[in-house]
């Protein structure tokens, strides 16, 4: 996505204020989470629109969330999720956090994201492109305003 | 060198820190990874500052890969292989194939061959930079970070250019591999191998010869070799503490007995064998510069001829169906030794057993002699060091943020950096972080 | 190291208590050709700490894994080493076969002559249900505390509730699947 149309967009949902992001990964192969690094990374920089990583919950407005869910992880997501205060948006990035993708039938996997908590946006791909993954942060930007305004319960 | 405590009794934290260590404070961290987003859970046993025992649990990533492999065929095998690991994702496949060839008895064509290497060994230099990224990282150097990814960036355009995908290439099959490379695309790989190049010189600087990051990690989390021989480290972590452990030259496979290729130490740069982080840095820069010799030779070299043994998937599938038998592949990824053993039955689509070994499973024992005796805040870059994989390790996943944590990530991330700040105001108290070669 | 050296170091030292040794070998390279070498044995329990000792007096010695699978009444473990690496296409695999009654399934720890083996071991208690004695660190690694059943064993008649359907479309297909037959 060119930089100006970001931009734009960001400008247009009329967000006032820096987003702030919490990474979790869940059970995924890393293939996910090493494309959300490269996205803040000089290449995509997604710093410069003022979305930032943050080291807790607690601090966040938006939930990235990679890879099926495996045993372990299951009480501690949603732990996770309550530990975010409202309002907040929850992104699944990648096909394992969709849908599972290729971890099935297994003793230690529990399914996709949405099989735990809510989640407000997808995002395809194994692993999707830090571009991908920064439309998908813009239309979570979009969900949270109408949040904000007390339109989407 | 602090002398090697082997004792198997002496490597359960617990027990241990009971019995030498009665007026040690517990220091749980976890499950957090402190360098990458993995978790994986460190109980520390302190004494002061420093470290007099450790226990590690991870178990937090575990998906049980190669029980759901059981139930597959050996297609969809390898789009499993694939997504055990996200950063070393060929090196699975790669050792995965070379089982399931030997089982089968299929034969591949010297081109694939070649083309494998190329692939793997692009693979090992986009993994080097992020781990060089993410230690800069634990040590508080931000800059080099940003740095360091952005030149990453073109080596996963060269693999997006030759495979289609930045991450998960999908490129080994049995009997050769899904995309050929054509000759107008060597330009182009040339052009970036050159770039890679005259970047050695300011990684050397920026790296090795920058005081504090020497301060901070000489002597720091050493391994002896005696240790790394005991404990079976594999990859750069033995080959920093002086052990000549490499798959490519011991144990050959593709096109790498027609390159002869050397296991790297830090002799090889003229330096006298430490075993600590720092070496750790020097052998994943020598072997850079090494993979891209490699490919250069490859490209040189490659012969002309079919890419695959069975053009057709039909004919693969129909082949693998009647196969019988047991076979053991073995590829040295970017962080050690990857080995797939797998056993096949006639007229059975799934394998009877599969066994995967990621390379930070043979590093996991190393970790306990070099956490002994450093201080907190080097746990990070400790940590970093052997450049752990746990959801490849254990095939399998898990989170931060348990309440457990009593040190946040973010929290012994600071300890680290300020130790830093005070490292680099002592040993270069007017330098910037700037180059000085 | 030559495979034939192995072998030879192994016989000497077990006789006939090393069963069906074999030496299969692989040819690789395209243009400097070489021959690969694994050793294949079948050895009793009893006799695996001999025959490791045996190996690590050789040279240098790596293990890479142990493999089990469950076969109907008896566990097999294969151990898989590496002998010799270091040295410029001297690196030898060796892999023990053996194999362990289900009713007493006991095996001696290898940590002793190799305390690398620790982590390999470790995950055999937890995945299949066999024990190691003398091990000195027994504890779970990778599965949950939770996971009560040993998902490797074909014997587990609760492994299945662990499994579940990770999809909601999955149970539909079955529940289709059931009603056509
Ligand atoms: S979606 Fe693909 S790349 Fe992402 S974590 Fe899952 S398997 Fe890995």
């Amino acid at each position: 996505m060119k930089h100006a149309e970001l931009l734009e967009r960001l400008k247009l949902s009329g967000f006032k204020r820096a987003l702030w992001v919490y990474h979790l990964n869940t059970g995924g192969c890393n293939g996910c989470d090493i494309e959300i690094l490269a996205a803040l990374t000089p290449r995509y920089d997604v710093e410069r629109f003022g979305i930032k990583l943050v080291g807790s919950p607690r601090h966040a407005d938006v939930l990235l969330v990679t890879g099926t869910v495996t045993r372990p992880m299951y009480e501690r997501v949603k732990r996770i999720y309550a530990q975010t205060p409202d309002p907040k948006v929850v992104i699944a990035i990648g096909g394992c956090a969709s849908t599972s993708g290729v971890f099935y039938d297994s003793y230690n996997v529990m399914g996709p994201v949405d099989n735990v908590i809510p989640v407000d946006v997808y995002v395809p791909g194994c692993p999707p492109r830090p571009e991908a993954i920064i439309d998908g942060v813009v239309k979570a930007v979009v969900k949270l305003e109408r949040l904000l305004e007390g339109k989407e319960g | 060198m602090k002398k090697a405590k082997l004792e198997p009794e002496g490597m359960a934290g617990e027990k241990r820190a009971g019995k030498t260590c009665p007026a040690c404070f517990e220091v749980p961290i976890g499950p957090i990874h402190p360098a990458l987003k993995e978790g994986i859970r460190f109980t520390f046993w302190v004494e002061g500052e420093r470290i007099r025992a450790v226990d590690i649990r991870p178990g937090f990533m575990h998906r049980g890969i190669e029980f759901m492999g059981t139930k597959r065929n050996l297609v969809q095998l390898i789009y499993l292989a694939e997504r055990i690991c996200g950063i070393c994702s060929v090196s699975h496949p790669l050792a995965l194939v070379q089982a399931v060839e030997q089982a089968a008895g299929i034969e591949v064509p010297p081109r694939a061959q070649y083309i494998r290497v190329i692939i793997g060994e692009l693979e090992r230099i986009h993994s080097h930079l992020l781990w060089a990224g993410v230690a800069a990282h634990e040590l508080g150097f931000d800059t080099l970070l940003h740095y360091v990814w952005k030149v990453r960036e073109p080596v996963l355009d060269l693999l997006e250019d030759v495979t289609g995908n930045r991450i998960n290439y999908a490129i080994p099959i049995y009997g050769g591999v899904r995309r050929d490379i054509p000759p107008e695309k060597y330009p182009k790989l040339k052009d970036a191998l050159r770039y890679y190049r005259s970047l050695v010189d300011d990684f050397v600087s920026f790296f090795l010869r920058d005081p504090s990051i020497e301060a901070r990690t000489r002597g720091v989390g050493p391994l002896s070799p005696e240790e790394a021989d005991s404990l079976c480290a594999v990859g750069p972590t033995a080959r920093a503490s002086g052990l000549r452990k490499d798959l490519r030259q011991d144990w050959p496979y593709f096109a790498y007995p027609d390159l002869e290729v050397k296991a790297l130490t830090p002799e090889d740069m003229g330096l006298e064998v430490r075993g600590d982080v720092y070496d750790r840095i020097v052998v994943r820069l020598l072997e850079v510069v090494q993979s891209i010799e490699l490919i250069e030779r490859c490209l040189e070299e490659m012969p002309e001829g079919e890419i695959t043994s069975f053009p057709k998937v039909a004919a693969l599938m129909a082949h693998l169906k009647k196969a019988e038998g047991e076979g053991i592949g073995r590829h040295e990824a970017p962080r050690g030794e990857v080995i797939h053993y797998i056993r096949l039955e006639a007229d059975r689509e799934a394998p009877v057993v599969w066994k995967v070994k990621a390379p930070t499973y043979s590093n996991f024992m190393p970790w306990f002699p070099m956490f002994e005796d450093q201080e907190i805040a080097d746990i990070p870059i400790v940590a970093a060091s052997i450049d752990p994989c746990i959801c490849c390790m254990e095939r399998v996943h898990i989170v931060r943020g348990d309440r457990e944590e009593v040190i946040w990530k973010e929290e012994l991330l600071r300890l680290s950096w300020e130790k830093t700040k005070r490292v680099a105001s002592r040993v270069a108290p007017h330098a910037s972080l700037g180059r000085k070669g | 190291m030559r495979a034939q050296e192995v072998l030879t170091a192994l016989q000497e030292k077990l006789g006939e208590r090393l069963r069906a040794p074999e030496v299969r070998t692989e040819a690789i390279g395209h243009k400097r050709t070489l021959e690969r070498e694994l050793v294949w044995a079948e050895i009793d329990r009893d006799d695996l700490l001999e025959a490791v000792r045996t190996l690590r007096e050789l040279g240098p010695l790596h293990i890479s894994i142990i493999s089990g699978v469950d076969a109907g009444d008896r566990i097999e473990l294969i151990y898989h080493f590496a002998v010799g690496y270091g040295t410029p296409d001297g690196e030898v695999m060796v892999n023990f076969r053996l194999s362990v009654p289900k009713n007493d399934p006991v095996v001696p720890s290898i940590c002793a002559v190799l305390p690398g083996a620790l982590t390999t071991e470790r995950e055999k208690i937890e995945f299949l249900g066999v024990q190691f004695s003398g091990i000195p660190d027994a504890r779970k690694l990778f599965l949950p505390d939770e996971l009560e059943v040993h998902p490797w064993r074909k014997d587990e008649p609760k492994l299945s509730d662990y499994v579940r359907y990770t999809v909601a479309w999955e149970a539909k297909k079955d529940e289709k699947g059931e009603a056509g037959a």
